[in-house]
């Protein structure tokens, strides 16, 4: 079978940077892919080519099988990709409810005539209201859930935000810097919360993050990234060894 | 306060507002006032479905138009030119009017939707400048500078008089009106329109597509407009083309500002803004009537951002908890009881 997700020879310039340089790797099935790497290497870049908001300049990104190099954005969540920003992309005028919901948007499909009509007549798919107010209970955030999200501490957004990535109903599920923000506690019980949605939803995971300890606890394979080059692409193990990684985290002094 | 409150007056409270709002609008209004005065509250109810349509394009689809007179302009001759050449039914018009300005809105909607934030607002600016040139224009049509006679609809009833019933027809239509953008903004299309008004890259990852989304809005804003064109065209019984210039298209967007560009409620204050005080600010002292307009805008915006419509909406919020007619803790009850947990599953 072959992989979920493949990237290949990805090249994203802006103007004179080149945020990605020919940027080749796998997502099997089922793994936890860790993106690690300095900042400004190229991780975020990389989540934005995948989910089509960046235009590649070269280079091919199969998904299932399927080459979605040229989709617009806004057809990637239904294919089953969903992913978190790193700076976070809530609403603040929204209730933290509200904020999960959007997540179901393309299983909704919300128009004019529909929400006119009503629920009866335009053969509309409900709100998935039950299925948020779980995820938010399961998350840990059932208080807050009748709150604006807007004032919430960060580690609290970061969560929400994946809360809205899995009512999505995802395969495969990006989070960029999930703990941002939270305290050392926190961090493992994120890991473990990883871990869980994982094998309960029957996920694949591409996780960039930089608590190096977490990372490499959870992830099967880990890809590292420079200054917009893979630098190294291997068990965790074997890329903690790696001399090359070693030397990049103690160039920019990380 | 960051929690939503989920305001849940007890029925008793909800039947007495619902009482006090109906004998405000069925009796005081047709019955208790000067008669003069009812067929300005009809244009009031009027201008406030023309602004509930920029409330829909702007305050949620976050687009700045100041063309909003061109739909009311469509609407009005629709209804004028089906009467007085093909001698329709007046109410029967109403459809076609909203019809015809929805299809022209959806039209306009597509390339406008291109122009961001202040091309469009001049885009549609230009557009409010050029209609009563183009009506002029066509007087084989519409009847040039002399406009079209189309008459006050009598009324059928004979304990109504003409200004009553047709008060009563903008009522029945404003009040559908205004139910349908209540549903319209609840839900999902309400999220899915703040999403793609307040983050386009969060809008793109979540799939929300913005340009069918975005024609839309901005067609069903112009069939709000086309419907008041064509009830105005009935409660003034004439059309002309300078009723439909620039300075209304600003009026409705001013009403819309001082109402609360998101509160739909608040179209009404607007509403009444633009149909009462720049004649009285005029009566004071001429130059005051327009100098209001900027002001108004101005110091709203500087103040009051959400309008009075959201300030009322804030106090109404607040009056709610302190009465304790909220329903928060209901909800986390039933909560508790749906929910299944990650963390209890066996690893
Ligand atoms: N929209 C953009 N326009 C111009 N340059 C950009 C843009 N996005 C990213 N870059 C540049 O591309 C490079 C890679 O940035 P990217 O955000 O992908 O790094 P990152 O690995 O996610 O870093 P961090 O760990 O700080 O999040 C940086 O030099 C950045 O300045
Ligand atoms: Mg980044």
């Amino acid at each position: 079978m072959t992989a979920l997700l493949s990237v290949r020879d990805v090249e994203i310039d802006f103007g004179g940077i080149r945020a990605l340089q020919g940027i080749s790797f796998d997502v099997q099935r089922g793994e936890i892919c860790g993106l690690i790497g300095p900042n400004g290497a190229g991780k975020t870049s990389l989540f934005n080519a995948i989910s089509r908001v960046y235009p590649v300049d070269r280079g091919s990104i199969h998904f299932d099988g399927r080459d979605i190099t040229a989709l617009p954005a806004n057809r990637i969540i239904a294919l089953g990709i969903a992913r978190t920003l790193q700076n976070v992309g809530l609403f603040s005028t929204l209730s933290v409810k509200d904020n999960v919901l959007l997540g179901a948007h393309h299983r909704v499909r919300p128009g004019f005539i529909k929400a006119i009509l009503g629920r009866g007549l335009a053969g509309t798919v409900a709100d998935p209201e039950a299925e948020a107010c779980a995820l938010l209970h399961d998350l840990g955030l059932g208080e807050v859930r009748d709150h604006l999200a807007g004032g919430l501490p960060f580690g609290t957004l970061k969560r929400i935000e994946l809360a809205r990535a899995l009512i999505s109903h995802p395969r495969f599920l990006m989070l960029d810097e999930p703990a941002n923000g939270l305290s050392h506690g926190e961090v493992d019980e994120l890991a473990d919360v990883i871990l869980q949605v994982r094998k309960r939803y029957d996920l694949t995971v591409l996780i960039v993050e930089h608590h190096m300890r977490m990372l490499m606890r959870i992830s099967d394979h880990v890809v590292v990234l420079e200054n917009g080059l893979k630098i190294a692409d291997g068990a965790p193990a074997e890329v903690k060894a790696d001399a090359k990684v070693a030397a990049a985290y103690l160039g920019s002094a990380a | 306060m960051n929690v939503v409150i989920k305001p849940r007056p007890p029925l008793a409270a909800r039947v007495i507002f619902a009482a006090v709002l109906a004998v405000l609008f069925l009796y005081v209004i047709p019955f208790a006032i000067p008669n003069y005065l009812v067929s300005q509250l009809a244009t009031v109810l009027v201008f406030a479905i023309a602004i509930i349509g920029i409330n829909l394009v702007t305050g949620y689809g976050g687009a700045i138009t100041l063309g909003h007179a061109a739909f009311v302009a469509l609407g009005s001759y629709t209804t004028a030119i089906l009467v007085v050449s093909y001698g329709w039914n007046p109410y029967a018009t109403i459809p076609v009017a909203a019809g015809l300005s929805w299809l022209a809105g959806w039209c306009l909607g597509f390339p406008a939707l291109r122009l961001q934030g202040l091309y469009l607002a001049m885009g549609t600016l230009v557009l409010s400048i050029t209609v009563p040139a183009l009506l002029k224009r066509f007087d084989g049509f519409t009847g040039g500078v002399q406009g079209l006679n189309v008459g006050n609809p009598e009324s059928p009833v004979k304990w109504l008089d003409d200004s009553q019933w047709i008060y009563f027809v903008c009522l029945a239509v404003a009040a559908i009106l205004y139910f349908v953008a209540a549903r319209i903004l609840s839900g999902p299309l309400r999220r899915a329109m703040v999403t793609a008004r307040d983050n386009h890259l969060v809008a793109a990852v979540l799939g929300v597509d913005r340009a069918p989304l975005a024609t839309a809005t901005f067609a069903m804003s112009s069939l709000y407009a086309g419907v008041a064109g064509s009830l105005y065209a009935m409660i003034v019984g004439f059309v002309s083309p300078d009723t439909f210039n620039v300075m209304l298209s600003l009026s409705l967007f001013v009403g819309a500002v001082v109402g609360g560009i998101t509160s739909i409620g608040g179209a009404i204050v607007g509403a009444m803004f633009i149909q009462f005080v720049p004649t009285w600010a005029s009566d004071i002292d001429v130059s005051l009537g327009g100098l209001v307009f900027g002001v108004a805008l101005i110091v709203t915006l500087v103040i009051l951002p959400s309008g009075i419509g959201g300030l009322v909406g804030r106090l109404y919020d607040r009056a709610c908890v302190r009465l304790g007619w909220t329903e928060a803790a209901q909800d986390e009850r039933d909560e508790r009881q749906t929910a299944g947990s990650i963390q209890n599953e066996p690893a």
